[in-house]
């Protein structure tokens, strides 16, 4: 179904359906991507490890993985304003006034291949086919991780549902 | 005759300040000791510790570990597109069983997540909401934890000491190193290590007795713009610990839903995409 081609074209079509802080943002980018790499006039974060990551990782393979990612989230913050795609799982908003605002969502006529890291709030989930989706008022998402969050996907609705 | 005695005492009670029990930042070079050659009768130590020495001791204890719990907990700053500063909290309780066991829980306010490694795979399970995922691991800790980092985008704090050789990926391209000196951590006497390679400027806090356990570290990335930091404090080590016999085994829970990595190996997704 995938190719990593395509991956790579569904997250630069990403729209964020999320209007959220900032810091939302930018918890994601350590928790999935912390390894150094800043610099695309994002959220700087230092690398993860002091070797940089595994002991047999080389550093070619790095920059490249973090090349791709981060042209890709280029891409959303060009497409989206508000430029919150990714809420991290390791933290709960709101406290302490750091947080600039509730989640809201805005759910309308969202492309297939989108990937959000929230869905709205009138979600059911149906299992088709063996896999899991969400149904969001018509629209279809399928989770999946994202280093180690969880996001959705938009999907085309399972075949033989009727709208 | 008083200037002198002035000077001395300031010297001390800055000493005192730091909590050093040892000459401060004694590094390679000579340290800068010729302002004071003769005021101090210092009960300085016999020998002083060679940093490489206090490292390799330990990355030898740590190989010696047939099986480890130990909790982390990191604080890593972000530097916003205003520069402002944040700092992020994440706390992991990680434990090894060697060769090929690892499970690590991820904690936070939402139920947190845990990653299992029981040889052959590794799964992620996110208890909220209740999905999770599983791939075909390496036969060992160390390939396991750099196929997580490379393909999956999964990180895993303190991987360095995880490592069969932790000392091997501390050292590549040293600048210079310095044993700073001995103070407490957390009630802890510890040896400090300071590190410099082009890229980063690193500490290590290093237990000092016979279980030279890491017990901090802390880098600084120099190769990123502002030069953030990150802290990881390292407790609650238990060095026996009694794991149940399927602790490393992923069981999904009742109505716990198997999704995908979207970034799948290349290899799984080839053998999809032939139709």
């Amino acid at each position: 179904m995938h190719s990593s081609l395509s991956t790579y074209l569904k997250r630069a079509m990403t729209v964020a359906l999320i209007v959220g802080p900032m810091l939302a943002l930018v918890s994601a980018d350590v928790d999935a991507r912390g390894r150094g790499g800043g610099g695309h006039g994002g959220v700087r974060a230092p690398r993860a490890n002091i070797g940089g990551g595994g002991h047999h990782m080389n550093a070619n393979r790095n920059v490249n993985r973090n090349v791709n990612r981060d042209m890709n989230r280029n891409v959303n913050r060009n497409v989206n304003v508000n430029r919150n795609v990714n809420v991290d799982v390791d933290r709960r908003w709101g406290y302490g006034g750091v947080g600039v605002g509730a989640a809201v969502a805005v759910g309308t006529a969202v492309a297939v291949g989108a990937i959000v890291s929230t869905l709205p709030s009138n979600c059911t989930t149906i299992v088709a086919d063996g896999v899991s989706y969400r149904n969001c008022g018509g629209t279809f998402y399928v989770p999946s991780y994202d280093g180690p969050n969880v996001v959705y996907e938009v999907v085309n609705p399972p075949s033989g549902w009727n709208q | 005759m008083k200037i002198p005695l002035l000077l001395s005492a300031m010297f001390f009670s800055t000493v005192a300040l730091f909590g050093y029990a040892g000459p401060l930042a004694a590094t390679e070079q000579p340290a800068a000791s010729n302002a004071q050659p003769a005021a101090a009768d210092s009960p300085a130590p016999a020998t002083q510790p060679e940093p490489m020495a206090v490292l390799k001791q330990m990355a030898t204890y740590l190989r010696s570990l047939e099986r480890f719990k130990v909790r982390v907990e990191k604080t890593t700053e972000l530097i916003l597109p205003t520069d402002q500063r944040l700092h992020q909290d994440q706390t992991v309780e990680i434990a090894i069983q060697k060769p090929d066991r690892l499970r690590a829980d991820f904690q936070n306010l939402s139920g947190g997540r845990q990653l299992f490694y029981d040889g052959k795979t590794f799964t992620l399970y996110t208890p909220e909401p209740n999905v999770y995922a599983s791939a075909a691991a390496a036969p060992t800790i160390d390939e396991t934890l750099a196929l997580l980092e490379d393909q999956y985008g999964i990180s895993m704090p303190i991987a360095d000491l995880l490592l069969a050789d932790p000392q091997s990926s501390l050292v590549q391209n040293l600048e210079s190193k310095t044993y700073v000196g001995q103070i407490l951590v957390r009630g802890v006497a510890c040896h400090h290590l300071a590190f410099q390679t082009p890229e980063a400027d690193w500490e290590i806090w290093i237990e000092d007795g016979p279980k030279p356990l890491p017990r901090r570290l802390l880098l600084t990335d120099k190769s990123v713009e502002g030069s953030p930091q990150w802290t990881s404090e390292l407790s609650d080590w238990d060095l026996a610990p009694q794991f149940p016999t399927d602790f490393f085994t992923f069981t999904p829970p009742q109505d716990a839903q198997k999704i995908k990595f979207l970034e799948a190996v290349p290899a799984a997704q080839s053998t999809k995409t032939a139709k």
